[in-house]
């Protein structure tokens, strides 16, 4: 019943998505002809605005009901339009191109920072008092506030430029061959920005399991096992992690939502080729259906990993179900 | 032609190729010309590449790309309007200039070894006519018919006689009949291009398209390079750290400060230098009151301080322009009695007596009135991404503010500004403007109502909205001949009538850095011998057959 | 950093109304916190006066590394960074607070008028707040701000509109428990209208909560805003610290070793930022006393 209800709502929240995607790029001034033959600063000949209009196929005489019909339609064919910027290329190419680098510099900044984050959040909640314990939430915390992008600048800058430690841009080198050496160049270059994500991202982890934790060890059945003389490590470990654990499983699906959007920017300032970059060139050139369709996965992705995260819960907490 | 090459002038030199290579090759390196090495060229940043090889894109994402594999007709160069005959050995004008015949290039092999004919240059304009939207050029407002004559002549006729027309044709890149007959090439994504050019795909990555050398390419010997690398790059700052390290080599990207940022890093390999390419215009609506006025126009143009915004919105590169248009590159168009009407000043004083004179009045604020009576305000447009116009926007602003003009700035997206801009929507706003081989492709689309359409409809060029019969009277005259004579009087006629009736204010010859490394290549155009324009931009090829690797 | 709200469950920590003392007052990250917001917002009231020019005006030699005249440099334009990163501090300040406000009183309205009425106010309310919970703000607030070309009043308000989810749902639930509480039941039962539970009973006990939420909206708006500039999709004629990391990002200051145009923004907003979650992680401590206590092993 739980997952039942659970699955219902995604289900309306995509709908909302789509919907509230559909009607947005008709609000805006300006029209996607118009931006490409500025990007080309007069570059194009005299006949370039009319051929553009045909090309693009805009200034079509439909109602709003209508084109929001035929977007349903299309959506559902996953016919997700022609890309204006990579014209003529099918937006879901360009999806399917950048997609996977998202998923996976997003997937490992965010388990990294998960378990570091967690980690460190039982260590600074076990060993309460020690200098160390007591300065990590804060500085994790206080760094948690710095603009991802200027981290990110700083990071390129320091440890890409002058030092030369790390590539400044791609995913992966030029002609590697060998599926060792290519996985060992995608996390090469996937360092400093993972890094970057992990670094402003991990506070929230290390604040939330230290708080949880303090909460769960004053608990009676700690003070309990602690009377009964149990070793603290197994204490912290079986009894008190696991149940602060669980409040920060909800919250690993809630934080993907920033973590996309600070992967976003990061994207740009390392040059990798994900949704992220695509999403900002999409804006930047008003390309309508490629804006749509990458908005409208980023909102799927998340749904779907929010569904994932309620499967997992359902079954470590039999409590939910009766929710 | 869908990839127009308008703003790639540079001098001239029709026997230096040779020259050049020679020259440079005995001189900078100890091992001449030879067939191997690399490149990597970026020449503006575009984020990830997309599978898309077909030349007619509306795009411009890979446009640098498309032009290494496929050719035109025609290499244009030159600030005097030279070009080089390439795919078409040569052309003439008949039928009191109404019918061009071209004669093709013998021995031209596409790189899948068939060999290209008349049949390919009449399928590609004819494809053109049946797909409106790949026209970019709108070659079939000029042309009525195409025909082969034999497998290397072709003829094509024209309603009218026009002396552009030549130059907008020879820029179309040639497609081979046999693989493009059943495509849509509108929808094509032609992800396994054949053409004729020096370079043919290698492999596609959205992150780096490599192209290899096309061995069996009609300029026997060339290309010499063996690999050429097209990085993806998003944004330029990223391209700025690639050429500081070495890993680009060739780029044409803007960047303020290149002799610090690239060129002091190594100064014996790193160079720069500038293409020059039209104007940057500040477009006045001549529908609104009192810029229709012409003591205002002049009084603003003596307002504005032309230096100072090449030095702060341009960092020196973009130079400070005439007030006819004729580029600093085109000079040899102008007379001495043009050089001196033309010449902009900086005369805030004198602007503001010409607006006392012309009846506007200091109101109670210190700030003008028109003489109707009204506050004289301006609002200036200008587009968040082109952040050089932002700036020029802004300067421009405390410029006018100094002699007593109020200005309200709104910074918008591209699209709506260039909306706002060709609709007639806008009261002043910095835009480029048209250019081509020589003065009359920049002063013709900005002056005559041919370009220009009513308030509310897009104009192509004239977006100020100028009207004078003498313009199309003159424009008529230049296409009727191919005497350079009358070119040269028409010419002077209309920068005469630009100079002393400023339907839009020139502010700068647009001129934009390109960057290159002697370290591993060698064959560089240089200031000694500039043989060609250095920019990265839509496939260099002139320069690309010339470059080689130092060892 | 937002996870940490939500991961600490607002129920656990039952807010006394009588305390013997202000407890911030003697928990230093709290007092560096509060020192140093009231010194932004000192800057922010009195920075005409210590602007020494005009922000924008690109009068002076360009690229000039820090010295008497320009304590802070100037830019690539030929402006100076100490008089950009003063009046900087009022726009960025001002986002952060109004859209903070916004964001934490829809929280408020939404998270009480839920937790109190139930029923299918609370169903659709809930239903709402889940919604803008689960689609992620950043791209929403991109493509927004991108369609619709804001000036500082729209971003204020996109940015409200997309970050009060957060503080609903936390303020629903401890409203939810405060409702059944003994004295809000009782003044219920004595007859004290709606408003008069909610403003005298169940506001003052949530007032921990909702603080920690307006720190949290803010730093998220910070945040925003700073990167929205930073993509040229805010104003960028206005000076502001995301604008200034935008220009200088696009006159490549790092690159050009212009360190004095692209630090100092940057260290602002961090700096600003830090002293919101020093605030509101003293917060957390003294609400939550069991995290106070100190416990040596």
């Amino acid at each position: 019943m739980f997952l039942v209800k659970r699955a219902s709502f995604y289900l309306l929240t995509f709908w909302a998505a789509i919907t509230l995607n559909f009607f947005l790029p008709h609000l805006m001034p300006g029209s996607a002809v118009g931006a490409v033959m500025a990007r080309a600063h007069g570059e194009m000949g005299p006949g370039a605005l009319h051929a553009l209009e045909l090309a693009f196929g805009v200034n079509v005489h439909q109602t709003l009901l209508q084109q929001y019909g035929i977007y349903l339609s299309h959506l559902a064919h996953g016919n997700l339009g022609i890309s204006f910027t990579y014209f003529p290329e099918p937006v879901s190419q360009v999806i399917a191109s950048t997609l996977p680098w998202t998923l996976f510099l997003i997937g490992l900044a965010t388990i990294i920072s998960f378990v570091v984050g967690n980690l460190l959040g039982i260590y600074a909640a076990w060993r309460r008092g020690r200098p160390l314990a007591s300065v990590l939430p804060i500085a994790f915390t206080v760094m948690a506030a710095m603009p991802y992008f200027w981290v990110a600048l700083i990071f390129l800058y320091v440890f890409g430029f002058l030092t030369g430690w790390f590539p400044i841009t791609h995913s992966i080198g030029t002609e590697v061959t060998g599926i060792f050496h290519r996985f060992g160049s995608i996390m090469y270059h996937a360092t400093l920005p993972a890094l970057t994500i992990v670094i402003t991202s991990m506070g929230g982890w290390m604040v939330g399991m230290r708080n949880n934790l303090v909460s769960v060890l004053s608990e009676d059945y700690v003070i309990l096992a602690e009377m009964k003389g149990l070793p603290e490590r197994e204490i912290v470990a079986n009894y008190a992690a696991r149940n602060a654990l669980l409040p920060a499983i909800t919250g690993f699906a809630m934080s993907l939502g920033f973590v996309v959007g600070g992967a976003l920017l990061t994207e740009i300032v390392f040059s990798y080729p994900g949704i992220g970059y695509a999403l900002y060139q999409a804006v930047t050139n008003q390309d309508y259906p490629l804006m749509q369709a990458i908005f409208l996965i980023i909102v799927t992705a998340v749904l779907i990993a929010n569904f994932l995260v309620d499967l997992l819960y359902s079954r470590l907490d039999p409590r939910v179900s009766n929710d | 032609m869908s990839k127009n090459r308008s703003w790639m002038w540079a001098v001239p030199a029709a026997s230096a190729l040779f020259l050049a290579a020679m020259g440079s090759g005995a001189f900078a390196a100890p091992v001449g010309p030879h067939v191997g090495g690399s490149i990597s060229i970026v020449a503006s940043p575009h984020g990830p590449w997309a599978d898309v090889f077909n030349p007619f894109a509306p795009g411009e994402t890979q446009d640098d790309i498309v032009g290494d594999i496929y050719e035109p007709l025609v290499e244009w160069n030159g600030s005097t309007g030279a070009h080089k005959a390439w795919l078409a050995q040569s052309w003439a004008w008949s039928n009191s200039n109404k019918v061009l015949t071209l004669h093709l290039r013998h021995g031209v092999k596409f790189t899948n070894g068939q060999l290209f004919t008349s049949a390919d240059v009449v399928f590609t304009l004819d494809m053109m006519k049946k797909y409106p939207a790949i026209d970019t050029s709108a070659l079939w407002s000029y042309m009525t018919s195409v025909k082969a004559e034999g497998p290397y002549t072709v003829k094509i006729t024209i309603n009218k006689p026009d002396a552009t027309f030549l130059y907008y044709l020879t820029g179309t890149y040639m497609v081979p009949a046999s693989l493009w007959k059943n495509k849509n090439p509108v929808l094509w994504t032609d992800p396994n291009p054949v053409g004729t050019g020096p370079y043919q795909l290698k492999s596609f990555s959205p992150q780096n398209i490599i192209l290899k050398r096309n061995p069996h390419y009609w300029q026997k010997g060339k290309p010499y390079l063996q690999t050429v690398y097209y990085p993806s790059a998003t944004s330029n700052g990223s391209v700025i750290l690639g050429l500081a390290d070495g890993s680009i080599q060739w780029s044409s990207i803007y960047s303020p400060d290149l002799r610090n940022s690239f060129v002091s890093k190594d100064p014996s390999t790193n160079h720069t230098d500038v293409s020059s390419g039209g104007y940057d215009w500040l477009y006045v609506n001549l529908h609104q009151y009192p810029l229709n006025l012409l003591p205002v126009r002049r009084a603003i143009s003596d307002a504005i301080n032309r230096k100072a915004l090449s030095v702060i919105s341009e960092s020196g590169y973009s130079t400070p322009s005439r007030l006819d248009g004729i580029d600093a590159a085109q000079s040899s168009w102008s007379t001495p009695a043009l050089n001196k009407k033309a010449a902009a000043v900086y005369n805030p004083k004198l602007a503001e007596s010409i607006l006392a004179k012309a009846g506007f009045k200091r109101g109670p604020n210190g700030m003008l009135l028109t003489p109707k009576g009204k506050p004289f305000t301006v609002n200036l447009v200008t587009a968040s991404s082109f952040t050089d116009f932002v700036s020029m926007t802004s300067q421009i602003s405390s410029m006018l503010h100094a002699i007593g003009i109020n200005t309200n700035i709104t910074v918008t997206s591209v699209s709506n500004y260039s909306n706002k801009m060709e609709d007639g929507s806008f009261s002043m706003g910095v835009m480029w403007g048209a250019s081509g081989p020589n003065p009359f492709y920049t002063l013709n689309p900005l002056m005559n109502t041919e370009y220009s359409a009513a308030l509310g409809q897009p104009a192509p060029d004239n977006i100020e909205r100028y009207s004078n019969p003498r313009v199309q009277q003159l424009a008529n005259e230049y296409d009727a001949s191919t005497s350079v004579a009358v070119h040269k009087s028409v010419i002077d006629q209309m920068a005469n009538i630009m100079a002393t009736q400023l339907p839009i204010i020139g502010l700068l010859n647009r001129n934009s850095p390109n960057e290159y490394s002697s370290a591993t290549i060698a064959g560089w155009p240089t200031a000694s011998n500039p043989y060609w324009d250095n920019s990265a931009d839509v496939g260099p090829i002139v320069v690309l057959t010339q470059l080689y690797a130092k060892k | 950093m937002q996870e940490a709200s939500v991961v600490h469950d607002p129920t656990s920590s039952p807010v006394k109304t009588s305390k013997p003392r202000n407890p911030l007052w003697h928990n230093t990250k709290a007092l560096i916190g509060l020192g140093m917001i009231a010194l932004f917002i000192l800057v922010a009231i009195i920075g005409p006066w210590i602007e020494r020019y005009a922000p924008n005006a690109e009068i002076f030699i360009p690229g000039q590394g820090p010295s008497s005249a320009h304590w802070l440099g100037t830019t690539a334009l030929g402006q100076d960074v100490w008089s950009q990163l003063v009046v900087g501090t009022r726009v960025s300040l001002l986002v952060s607070f109004l859209a903070g406000i916004v964001a934490t009183f829809i929280a408020v309205l939404v998270g009480i008028a839920s937790g109190y009425a139930g029923g299918w106010i609370d169903n659709i309310l809930s239903i709402l707040t889940n919604i803008f919970l689960v689609i992620p703000s950043l791209p929403l607030v991109i493509i927004l701000s991108a369609y619709l070309h804001l000036g500082n009043w729209g971003i204020i308000f996109v940015i409200a509109i997309t970050s009060w989810a957060w503080g609903a749902r936390s303020l629903r639930s401890q409203a939810l428990t405060l409702v059944q509480r003994d004295y809000v039941v009782h003044a219920k039962l004595a007859g004290q209208a709606w408003w008069q539970v909610i403003f005298g009973e169940i506001l003052p006990n949530m007032a921990s909560l909702v603080v920690s939420g307006l720190l949290f909206a803010m730093i998220n708006a910070l945040l925003t805003e700073a990167g929205l500039d930073f993509l040229g999709l805010g104003n960028i004629n206005a000076v502001s610290w995301g604008t200034m990391l935008y220009w200088a990002q696009n006159s490549e200051a790092l690159i050009n070793g212009m360190w004095w145009w692209f630090v100092p923004p940057g260290v602002a907003i961090a700096a600003f930022g830090a002293a919101l979650s020093l605030l509101n992680f003293s917060l957390d401590e003294i609400t939550n006393p069991r995290l106070r206590q100190r416990k040596v092993r």
